[in-house]
């Protein structure tokens, strides 16, 4: 289910039809989100003509979905003032370190949709000034909680992994764990508050919770 | 519980089964055997259940020694096999005893062949499938000296015989993608209408095919994709997204393969040619 490019409250809709279906759809389908689309997928034959039909009346039926409840994670990061990365930004917005970590952390972000990696979370809500192509040779290694941007996106690498989005800083909470079910803290829709903490403090905290600890502490709810 | 010790994995070896479908929401890719006719008929050969998880062979088969008696079939790429440096047949039963070398070969056509064994390989299960993925398994592929394990179920006592209709061969089905209405009239005639052939970049996530296809289609909005889905790049390569892609892609999706086609495709080499058929 695709809208049209320009659309407003995309992913508030997006959202809204989620549960819609979660609520209402057997069997249910395997969904994932992409910016502006949500997809629906059942791996067994279904009567496909019907099933359409009933989305289509279920999203015709859909409350305006903005005062949705959603989650808000606040998730320490420690702004790498000496990484190659970080330079290159403050050259990029004319901003010195304590203007750009200020720029970067004081956006609410929201996860648009989850891609690239498992547990990469796609964040809206970047402030225009840092928007910027994504670099044409990726790094070899983004080391895991790396925060970092491309495009008009914010993403967090949940694992070490190559890629090629400008390093601003780095989480300590571990953000991913396939042994657990939801694998991720993350889900489309959840909103996100950067709060700047030393370089000290980030390895007190490194890798030190499991999630179940992780979204007790860092989750609140809005 | 029996085992299978790795001597040799080949080129690159992993556990797959029928993938990983309900983590997809968290941006975990399906994964899964790359030609999953092949292995139903691995796991049919055995009377297992449809999904038992084999091990994917690519190009070059591994050695395989058993610690236990069980019984294993060889199915996908034509390839020699042989038992204790006794050759034996693919697409049949084969009975192993503890101490016995299983060797498989290089693939004489296609690329994937699959080795399945009796009640399915037992390796980790994570999300709900033993797919091999890094970052999701603890173990991205099968290495030399690992150890393969398997349960020990009741023998099955006959050949089943060829049961299952052939794989298609010729050109793929498909139906059209989210922006193949975006292309012109002539540009989806050029698309469907042309022969095509994979180039030499090709793996788990992707096949790029060779022939390029004009277009003034620009880069869409990080999108949901799926295995079998054609995506058409600026530059006007055609890339098809196969097992291990990831769920959301930002190049526009002008075809998307069937389940049948997308096994058919990950079996042909460069120098096959196929087409695309819409269908109804």
């Amino acid at each position: 289910m695709q809208w049209d490019p320009g659309t407003q409250q995309v992913l508030s809709w997006r959202m809204a039809m989620e549960q819609a279906v979660k609520s209402s759809m057997a069997p249910l389908p395997i969904m994932n989100h992409g910016s502006n689309a949500i997809l629906f997928y059942w791996e067994d034959q279904i009567p496909v003509d019907s099933f359409i039909a009933r989305l289509k009346q279920m999203y015709e039926h859909l409350q305006d979905p903005k005062h949705l409840s959603t989650r808000i994670w606040e998730l320490p990061v420690w702004y790498q003032k000496d990484h190659a990365d970080f330079k290159v930004l403050q050259e990029h917005t004319q901003l010195d370190s304590e203007q750009l970590i200020e720029l970067h952390s004081s956006s609410t972000y929201q996860v648009d949709f989850l891609g690239f990696l498992p547990g990469f979370p796609y964040l809206k809500g970047l402030n225009a000034s840092l928007h910027i192509e994504r670099k044409r040779t990726p790094s070899r290694a983004v080391a895991p909680g790396t925060v970092a941007i491309a495009h008009t996106y914010c993403g967090i690498y949940p694992r070490k992994s190559p890629g090629g989005w400008y390093v601003l800083g780095q989480c300590p909470l571990g953000l991913f764990d396939p042994r657990i079910n939801p694998p991720t803290i993350f889900q489309a829709g959840d909103k996100i508050k950067f709060i700047p903490i030393e370089k000290g403090a980030f390895h007190q905290t490194y890798q030190k919770d499991d999630l179940q600890e992780v979204t007790q502490k860092y989750l609140q709810y809005g | 519980m029996g085992e299978l010790k790795v001597i040799d994995p080949g080129f690159y070896t992993s556990i797959q089964d029928r993938g990983r479908r309900t983590a997809r929401q968290w941006g975990v890719p399906f994964s899964g055997a790359m030609d999953q006719w092949a292995m139903q008929k691995a796991n049919a050969i055995l009377k297992n259940e449809e999904g038992a998880a084999v091990v994917e062979m690519t190009l070059i088969g591994g050695k395989f020694l058993s610690t236990h008696t069980t019984q294993v079939a060889v199915t996908g790429s034509s390839c020699n096999i042989e038992i204790n440096e006794l050759p034996v047949k693919a697409d049949h039963i084969l009975n192993l005893k503890a101490g016995d070398l299983l060797s498989i070969g290089k693939a004489r056509s296609g690329h994937f062949i699959y080795l399945g064994i009796a009640g399915g390989f037992e390796t980790e299960l994570v999300q709900g499938s033993r797919s091999q993925y890094q970052g999701i398994t603890a173990k991205a592929k099968i290495d030399k000296y690992d150890v393969l394990p398997f349960s020990e179920v009741d023998a099955v006592s006959h050949v089943v015989s060829a049961h299952q209709n052939a794989l298609p061969s010729g050109s793929l089905q498909c139906y059209p993608g989210i922006e193949f209405h975006s292309l012109t009239r002539p540009q989806q005639l050029a698309l469907l209408n042309r022969k095509y052939k994979i180039s030499k970049l090709w793996n788990r996530m992707a096949f790029q095919l060779e022939e390029l296809l004009e277009h003034q289609l620009g880069a869409i909005e990080s999108g949901p994709v799926l295995p079998g889905t054609v995506q058409l790049t600026p530059e006007g390569r055609l890339i098809v997204l196969m097992r291990d892609a990831q769920v959301t892609g930002g190049y526009p999706r002008v075809l998307q393969l069937t389940e049948t086609a997308l096994s058919q495709l990950s079996q042909m080499r460069s120098k096959d040619s196929f087409g695309f058929v819409v269908t109804g």
